[in-house]
């Protein structure tokens, strides 16, 4: 027993020793530990929000944070800056609420790609004076995370983003996470 | 000492708790397992995995600590789907190098899995045909496991992050010489990605053996390094 108690000791050492090399990092922080203009800002926010949750994002010396929360049923995701100064507002949608605009990116990833799936819709809206959080409107961006397959290519998923009306405008890959070292 | 009601319900409740581990009668072995994994990704679909593994006893009593066979591993996996893979394994499993007289195995697997990601949770089903080849008989097994794994700290695993999984697998065996075998298994793993090329894993796994016939239990401590070439 003692060689396990051993390399458990080993491997909490592990989370100091990452700590040294630059390299992004997310992780759940208290509601202490947010910006105070943050949180002024989520206030201004109407509604009844439900399983509020804090995070920061570290990725080297640049640093930001987010709040997720439920407000009538749908997921919100809301970003700050490390000041507490808001960069955007994101609401998981599915399909129905694109409207219009389904067609238009539809018709674009069946162009792209010989398959694919859409695994997540948010509506993205930038800082504006006033927003109203219960009806939002029409947002001003469509973030879409897209698994994809090519014949030749391996699975791959992007982070997309089209227009209000759908017109694509540009995307980025994300990196998978592996598998096989739970599976054999 | 005066045991006051306090200490009476503690002790009461202290009885449940230790309930479970009346399953852990004399009939438990406790057994070690060691290994070291490769795997290789290139940008295709196909993927390799390679694997030493060794399984050890713990010294009991009467028999001091031993090594009960050394094992060489290979898959050859296929991405099919958007979240499913098939795998073809190959697996050499020494035994006489230890104890003299046990039969070594080899061992064919055919392999389904389907993995899908909810937020930071992960779910895998994944489905196993195999044959293992022993020198006077050969025993057919099917096998089941459903897994879950999610990152401990935040949403995401990053390098220096713990994350853990949860597996449960049902095991069905039969061969010509001996009566069909269920077994089923309770794995939790604890592991840490070290950096993109490396992860260290712990992990304890409870298996009741031979749920049809007698009733025999084991518990496997699992220590696993899996490297990304």
């Amino acid at each position: 027993m003692k060689l396990y108690l051993c390399i458990l000791l080993c491997l909490s050492g592990t989370g100091l020793l990452a700590q040294e090399v630059k390299q992004e990092q997310e992780q759940r922080v208290v509601v202490d530990q947010m910006p105070s203009e943050a949180l002024r800002y989520l206030k201004t926010l109407t509604g009844n929000k439900k399983r509020i949750k804090y995070y920061r994002e570290q990725d080297g010396e640049s640093r930001s944070y987010e709040a997720k929360f439920k407000l009538r049923g749908s997921k919100y995701s809301v970003e700050f800056d490390q000041n507490g100064k808001l960069e955007d507002i994101e609401i998981i949608q599915d399909e129905r609420e694109m409207g219009a605009a389904l067609a238009r990116v539809t018709n674009y990833l069946e162009t792209q790609f010989e398959r694919h799936r859409i695994e997540k819709i948010q509506a993205h809206y930038e800082p504006k004076p006033t927003f109203n959080a219960v009806t939002p409107g029409v947002p001003d961006a469509w973030e879409l995370i897209v698994a994809t397959k090519n014949t030749e290519n391996k699975l791959e998923r992007f982070e997309m983003t089209f227009d209000a009306a759908g017109k694509y405008l540009n995307s980025r890959k994300v990196v998978r996470r592996s598998y096989e070292f739970l599976l054999f | 000492m005066y045991a006051g009601p306090m200490s009476s319900y503690f002790f009461r409740f202290l009885l449940i708790l230790l309930v479970p581990f009346s399953f852990f009668g004399q009939d438990t072995r406790y057994l070690s397992q060691h290994e070291i994994a490769l795997n290789y990704s290139p940008p295709s679909r196909w993927s390799y995995n390679f694997e030493i593994t060794n399984r050890n006893t713990f010294p009991e009593e009467d028999k001091p600590y031993s090594v009960q066979h050394l094992e060489f591993s290979h898959f050859t996996t296929y991405e099919s789907g958007f979240y499913g893979s098939v795998s073809l394994g190959l697996r050499y499993r020494n035994r006489d190098w230890f104890e003299p007289g046990r039969s070594n195995e080899v061992r064919l697997t055919q392999q389904y899995n389907y993995a899908r990601t909810y937020n930071q949770y992960r779910l895998g089903h994944r489905l196993r045909v195999e044959q293992r080849f022993y020198d006077h008989e050969t025993v057919y097994r099917a096998r089941y496991r459903l897994n879950l794994d999610f990152p401990l700290q935040g949403l995401r695993l990053d390098d220096g992050e713990f994350y853990t999984a949860v597996g449960l697998e049902t095991l069905y065996s039969i061969s010509a010489l001996e009566k069909p075998d269920l077994n089923q298994r309770l794995t939790v793993t604890l592991g840490n990605q070290i950096s993109g090329t490396l992860k260290l894993q712990i992990a304890a796994e409870y298996r009741k053996e031979d749920l049809t016939l007698d009733q025999e239990n084991r518990v496997f401590f699992y220590t696993a390094a899996k490297i990304k070439l």
